[in-house]
């Protein structure tokens, strides 16, 4: 008879603890800060109605959280999750966005939803109701589709001028971005690894050292060998009178410098911006490249080693190749 | 069990399929130039010279100077797969050149032996030749 009442009184003292545990948790218990709405996505109710379903809930400042969610520890992974997705994007803070970011930030959502990333497949788990439906992102490809039309149309067609040189500068007085990447001119003379546009009348050429162009050609993408370096120069088009696109105004300069030491928080790729004839780098912090770069090339270009623009596998072997 | 088979299978053979590569073209000694898209015929361009070249292109001379070399290089365009709202240049089609000898004359040579799409014949030579003096350096 001793020995279930000793079973007992552990079983109750196990249970004491736990209970104590827990409840001390929540004095460790941080909410996440509550900050004002200051300005909402303006766009029609069908796509708005979407986004307040399935993304509001982390992606803005008015969060309506299940009690679970407010209690330790889960409410330390909400807060993390909140956190992360109200630094990339934030639905009450919109109205600080330009016209141009508005439209970048609707095609890196439907890329997202498109991709199946986003939401994420955890907190659809727990709020079914938060699902997108193919529907759904119709309606949010046809809106942000819309978007480009409106400013294509906006575009004046203009002659081919000359195209804006990025400037030559002097080692000493070579900008760098917060995170330690530094502005080089070498780009100039490596090889041209794609081309590209983006919806936003961009003209794109990408350029690789050589241990890049290496990597490409053998497909070493996971991990990219450190040392890569990757430079995307960005043009304004400029639509000739035959129709034929070339570079206009230059806007920036973009690198991506792969040190899997250096940069651990971005998949190991040291992003940098470097805009206009002065090449202001962007970015007042380290931060920046975790809240505005990272999240999309980690969720959408994560078979190429997080890089978008990587040659497409379609040319044939044996294409020729001349050398002068 | 059979369709995950006949998956894992055709995705093993992709990955054996080794006819297909990704290209980085090499422009040997030339250096690159300007690049352009052309929407109605889906293309993209590059263009690459050698230092006489450069002269020629951002002096906009009338006059090439002799040793000119140009190449310009044209792919297929596609949205790209890893981004709506992205175009990315995909087949290589054709490779041109131009060459100026010393007496300023300038020659077209179009290579088309091993490109995938057979566009051999060129109408016009010179009026190549121009529009590919038409291209003014980005650097």
């Amino acid at each position: 008879m001793e020995v279930p009442r000793r079973k007992k009184k552990r079983l109750y003292l196990v249970l004491l603890v736990i209970i104590t545990l827990f409840v001390g948790l929540q004095f460790f218990n941080q909410p996440i800060i509550g900050k004002p709405v200051t300005g909402t996505i303006e766009a029609p109710r069908e796509v708005t109605a979407i986004l307040e379903r399935s993304c509001y809930s982390c992606h803005s400042n008015e969060q309506q959280l299940s009690w679970f969610e407010q209690v330790a520890p889960v409410s330390w992974l909400v807060k993390k999750d909140v956190d992360r997705a109200r630094e990339v994007m934030n639905f009450s803070e919109w109205g600080a966005l330009s016209p141009a970011e508005h439209q970048g930030k609707m095609y890196a959502i439907l890329n997202m939803v498109q991709a199946g990333k986003m939401p994420l497949p955890a907190y659809t788990l727990l709020h079914p109701a938060a699902k997108i439906s193919e529907d759904d992102i119709a309606v949010i490809k046809a809106y942000t589709l819309s978007l480009s039309k409106d400013e294509a149309n906006k575009t004046a067609v203009t002659l081919v001028e000359q195209p804006e040189v990025i400037p030559d500068r002097l080692p000493d007085t070579l900008p760098i971005s917060a995170n330690g990447v530094k502005y080089t001119d070498a780009f100039k003379d490596w090889k041209v690894i794609s081309m590209s546009t983006l919806f936003d009348h961009s003209i794109r050429v990408i350029y690789g050292n050589d241990i890049a162009v290496k990597a490409v050609e053998e497909e070493k993408f996971h991990p990219w060998p450190d040392g890569s370096v990757v430079v995307k120069a960005v043009w304004e088009q400029v639509e000739g009178a035959d129709g034929e696109i070339r570079a206009g105004k230059f806007i920036n300069a973009q690198f991506m410098e792969k040190n899997a030491e250096k940069y651990k928080d971005t998949e190991g790729w040291g992003f940098a911006k470097f805009s206009g004839q002065k090449l202001i780098p962007t970015g007042k912090t380290a931060l920046f490249a975790q809240q505005s770069c990272i999240a999309c090339h980690r969720q959408l270009a994560a078979s190429t080693g997080y890089l978008f623009d990587v040659p497409l596998k379609i040319n044939r072997k044996g294409l020729i190749q001349k050398n002068n | 069990m059979l369709l995950g088979g006949m998956l894992l299978s055709n995705c093993v053979d992709k990955q054996k399929n080794d006819s297909y590569t990704r290209v980085v073209f090499d422009p040997g000694a030339l250096k690159f130039f300007a690049s352009s898209v052309n929407k109605k015929q889906e293309t993209m361009a590059a263009l690459y010279g050698n230092d006489k070249a450069y002269q020629t292109l951002s002096k906009g001379d009338s006059i090439s100077a002799a040793g000119t070399i140009l190449r310009l290089v044209t792919w297929r365009y596609h949205d790209n797969p890893q981004y709506t709202g992205g175009t990315i240049n995909g087949e290589l089609l054709s490779v041109e050149s131009v060459y100026v000898n010393e007496a300023g004359k300038a020659s077209y040579e179009l290579e088309a032996s091993a490109l995938q799409s057979e566009t051999n014949e060129v109408a016009d030579k010179q009026e190549r030749i121009k529009y590919i003096m038409s291209y003014k350096p980005v650097f």
